[in-house]
């Protein structure tokens, strides 16, 4: 490595079904030091907004994508892979994802470099013993931390050696959300109004029907309008009832003081910035996921009373779950449990151990 | 990889987790030394797009598709667009390679034309590719790269 130049830290994600590989990677990446550039190597669809957040991107299609055999796309992968690492010489290799892709395994191997594993936890109880064996192929396994932490029944909870655990891990700090009238004169609505954001989690079949009702009911009252966020990703794009408004941002939290409580998924990025920016929401959990443990999560926040948490599939527990989110008084006790569990964002512990790592290996 | 795919569930079912590593690295290792006679997949045409826009290259994928006989999967563009999603989108490959002015700010005392050719060279072992078609202006030096490959390379339309 060139001793005059910064290091490099190589952020590798894998594709996932929405951002939250890659957003979680550009959080940490954002909050590296002057001395340690970021390079973002992603599968996700979502290179430009990679590119628009300023950040130098390579892509590469996963394998869904590219319909081949699995040894046929590992193996260019391992290609690429030892393409970017010659091409970059990165100090330290980042990634992003619940199973270690064995190209890139491959390409690592004997490479030279630190090898971070950066994990959420939340696992359903029981699934994905085997993505651990993966755990000896890097050198430190960094955990974003989890609010909902006393429901993880997975098998990353609990102390495992070599694991360093971070707080929950957020793209935006709260100082970087725009006021209310600001955000509100962004996206176009009244903020003397109910506003209400919709967001489907984009893996989710079953968030469609869900949020249609959701329209339905909220359109009763006169003073709510709903805004219903749009993935930026265009391939993730879902059927809407007319006549809503929509919004396509990134990050879509800059906007979140526009809003007076927000209809949502359970997955991590999403759930750690509405408990963590205090908006009190509905939670719709995926119960489908094959790791993730939307289910716990959700649970933990209506227990918590930072939020409620629709899963019944029960139209009077809508009736009753929104009209707890539509009394002002109810909905600022939420806020104000939110506020309680508010915690520091964890991305620049994470990014302090990546530049810490790549620190190490210049010293070497 | 179904024979590696069960072994990788034998191992973490009745294998202690340190041994089962060790087990499953040896069987990497060993499925390593044999993807490196793994042949890529086959490319009838593949396309150098450069300078393209998101909307010419919507054009392109096309065109490319709709003309295609059979899977779309067997054309290739490579482009510095980050729209990959267009070609995504009609099952037609892409490869990306970071646009010029990008690689240059991050770069500035690099060759951005040899880093294109190490990166055609790898693109190009990594398939195996029939055909393909460059626009005017493409570097002397990548389509040297691509010849070398004992790629035909023929004119854009």
């Amino acid at each position: 490595m060139n001793p005059r130049r910064p290091a490099r830290a190589l952020f590798a994600t894998s594709n996932g079904f929405g951002l939250g590989h890659v957003t979680r990677c550009m959080a940490i990446a954002r909050r590296l030091p002057d001395d340690v550039e970021p390079i973002v190597f992603t599968l996700s669809e979502a290179l430009p907004i990679v590119r628009a957040q300023g950040f130098f991107a390579e892509y590469f299609s996963s394998r869904d994508a590219s319909g081949e055999s699995s040894a046929q796309w590992n193996m260019r992968l391992a290609r690429r892979v030892g393409h970017l690492l010659a091409e970059y010489e990165p100090a330290v290799v980042v990634f992003d994802g619940t199973y270690p892709y064995e190209g890139m395994l491959e390409a690592l191997r004997g490479a030279g470099v630190k090898r971070v594993w950066c994990r959420r936890g939340m696992w359903r109880a029981g699934e994905g013993r085997a993505n651990l064996m993966f755990e000896p192929e890097f050198e430190t396994i960094v955990q974003p931390g989890e609010l909902a932490a006393e429901e993880d029944a997975g098998v990353t909870a609990g102390d495992r050696r070599g694991v360093v655990r971070v707080p929950p891990i957020l793209f935006s700090d709260d100082s970087e959300l725009l006021p209310r009238e600001e955000a509100a004169r962004r996206l176009g609505v009244d903020p003397g109004r109910v506003n209400v954001l919709l967001q489907p989690g984009w893996e989710n079949e079953a968030f469609g029907p869900s949020a249609r009702l959701c329209i339905e009911r909220l359109a009763r009252d006169a003073r709510v309008q709903v805004v219903v966020a749009v993935s930026p990703l265009r391939s993730r794009a879902v059927p809407l009832p007319g006549g809503v408004a929509t919004v396509s941002t990134y990050p879509l939290a800059s906007v979140y003081r526009a809003f007076d409580f927000s209809i949502s998924g359970a997955g991590y990025n999403i759930y750690h910035e509405l408990i963590g920016y205090g908006l009190p929401c509905l939670l719709i959990p995926n119960a489908g996921t094959p790791l993730d443990d939307q289910v716990g999560r959700a649970r933990f926040a209506e227990h918590a009373g930072a939020g409620r948490s629709w899963d019944s599939n029960s139209e009077a527990d809508l009736d009753r779950h929104l009209g707890a989110l539509l009394d002002d008084a109810s909905r600022e006790r939420m806020a104000a449990r939110a506020r309680e569990l508010r915690f520091e964002n964890g991305a620049r512990a994470a990014a302090d151990v990546v530049a810490g790592l790549a620190g190490a290996a210049r010293g070497q | 990889m179904d024979a590696l795919r069960r072994l990788y569930r034998w191992l973490v079912r009745r294998v202690p987790p340190r041994a089962a590593w060790a087990l499953w690295r040896a069987a990497m290792l060993a499925a390593q030394r044999r993807r490196g006679r793994v042949a890529g997949p086959t490319i009838a045409l593949a396309q150098l797009a450069w300078g393209a826009s998101e909307s010419e290259l919507a054009t392109l994928v096309e065109r490319l598709a709709d003309g295609a006989e059979g899977d779309p999967g067997h054309l290739l563009v490579i482009s510095d667009c980050d729209a990959v999603h267009v070609a995504a989108g009609r099952g037609v490959r892409l490869e990306h390679v970071p646009p010029r002015e990008e690689w240059r700010r991050r770069f500035p005392a690099g060759d951005y034309d040899a880093f294109v050719e190490r990166r055609l060279r790898s693109i190009l072992a990594s398939y195996r590719i029939a055909s393909l078609v460059a626009p005017d202006g493409v570097p002397e030096r990548v389509l040297r790269a691509v010849s070398e490959a004992g790629v035909p390379v023929g004119a854009s339309q």
